[in-house]
């Protein structure tokens, strides 16, 4: 962790203070556009921005992997793969998806 | 361990890594399963394990004062603390997890009909609603997002995780800076906010808070909100303020003048009771957007309450003098997993509390 950061007096010199404001800003954007009747596509929209901006701020500043070497944000991300995997395995599979499946590998009920 | 750094580890207070991951890890399948099966043997047993293998850790933690941290010597890790390397790859293992009841949530979400929609739909094509049981997918969003009050809970345990992960890095700066008083201090305001966290999850789930919180148990979603093959007695059905936000004029108002509830009658407070009269016959099977939603919150929340057992053995080791600023890093890799269960949360609380 890089301790330069805690030298500074001035909390608004502080990465970790502002990384802190910008993420309560962020979810009092998130809970308006709630809040504030939209088109569920543009709330969804807005939502995944919100959770994008949150969760970049907390891995690379509060997890610190801005300052890490690189080879821990690889294995950060590494799951994404298996992410996909499982999104497109399951996530986007049709409620009859398992009824096509070989026998040997479906539950008999 | 053949892969730790050579420098300071000479001697006999060199780090040669612990059992004690093992032990949990041999643990933890028996409480799974206890779990499944019910089998308190089986729970029993892991607990015990489980228990053993954190004590071991504990002890071992406790002696350590950080001036032999084992660093990695193996590529792509070399010379990065092979606890922290740790610490990555288990959440890793932990994205997983929540990755699985992700693609399930968009899954289902997807592919099930949602509630309100089918609702309209079947109503506007004259069906018949009475003693039927509709299989569709009702957010826990529609109990939680429809006002204030409801969201209330889910806000605030989102601005008080937010606060927890800044006061945590604000206890490892005074850990560094060897301010006891203070870490002891900022450690236990992130336990008193974790705690939040957990009472207001129990709020929004079983107690409710007045007239204006309800819990989904009083509302009607629970994981048994529908029995397969029985009776419809225990299907859910909208009531109180969903109830009022299904049948609120501006749903009823989007529709075309075609719309059931407008056809033939000028009133729109006509039109309401109409609706609500319909809704009452709409029985709905919603187990399935129940289950996801209390398996990925609760999971979530279990994830929380090992967190604040974590968080109560680093301000005993904090207020017994033991950390310093050469093994501060403790807290900082306690942090690495906070942080994540903040992270996490990012995703939780739009997906199931907002949209």
């Amino acid at each position: 962790m890089g301790d330069t950061h805690h030298e500074s007096t001035s909390l608004f010199k502080d990465v970790y203070f502002l990384n802190f404001v910008v993420l309560i800003i962020f979810t009092i954007i998130e809970v308006g556009a709630v809040a504030v009747k939209m088109p569920p596509t543009a709330t969804a929209l807005v939502l995944i921005s919100v959770g994008v901006v949150k969760g970049i701020g907390i891995a690379a500043l509060f997890m610190h992997l801005k300052e890490d070497p690189n080879s821990l944000t690889v294995t950060a991300l590494f799951p994404i793969f298996f992410i996909i995997v499982l999104f497109i395995g399951i996530g986007f599979t049709s409620p009859a998806a398992t009824s096509t499946l070989p026998a040997w590998c479906r539950f008999e009920t | 361990m053949s892969d730790y750094g050579d420098a300071h580890h000479d001697g006999d207070h060199a780090h040669h890594g612990s059992q004690a991951p093992i032990i949990v890890a041999a643990g933890l399948p028996f409480i799974f399963i206890g779990f499944i099966t019910s089998g308190w043997l089986f729970l029993g047993i892991g607990l015990a394990i489980t228990a053993g293998g954190l004590l071991v850790w504990m002890r071992e933690d406790l002696g350590f004062d950080g001036s032999h941290e084992p660093m990695a010597a193996l590529n792509p890790y070399n010379n990065i603390e092979i606890r922290k390397v740790g610490m990555w790859v288990f959440l890793m293992s932990e994205m997983m997890v929540f990755s699985s009841f992700f693609a399930s949530y968009v899954r289902y979400r997807t592919s099930i009909p949602n509630c309100t929609e089918l609702f309209f739909q079947l109503v506007g094509s004259g069906s018949q609603l009475a003693g039927a049981t509709y299989n569709c997918y009702e957010p826990a969003s529609h109990l939680i997002a429809h006002n204030f009050w409801t969201l209330a809970p889910g806000a605030i345990n989102t601005f008080a995780l937010i606060i927890s992960s800044y006061t945590l890095v604000l206890a490892l700066v005074n850990a560094k800076r060897a301010n006891t008083r203070k870490t002891t201090m900022w450690l236990s305001v992130t336990l008193g906010l974790g705690t939040l966290f957990l009472i207001l999850k129990l709020t929004e789930w079983y107690l409710g808070f007045g007239t204006n919180i309800p819990s989904l148990q009083s509302e009607g979603y629970m994981l048994d909100s529908m029995t397969s093959g029985s009776a419809t007695a225990a299907s859910y059905q909208w009531h109180g303020g969903v109830l009022n936000d299904v049948c609120s004029a501006s749903m009823i108002g989007a529709e075309a003048d075609t719309h059931p509830f407008r056809s033939g009658i000028q009133n729109s407070a006509d039109q309401i009771a109409a609706c609500k009269h319909a809704a009452h016959d709409f029985n709905m099977n919603i187990r399935i957007s129940a289950s996801l939603f209390f398996i990925t919150t609760g999971t979530h929340g279990l994830h929380v309450f090992l967190g604040l057992l974590m968080l109560l053995y680093l301000i005993y080791k904090n207020m017994t003098g033991r950390f310093s600023p050469m093994n501060a890093q403790g807290i900082e890799y306690f942090a690495l997993y906070w942080h994540f269960v903040d992270l996490v949360w990012v995703v939780v609380f739009p997906a199931f509390y907002l949209y």
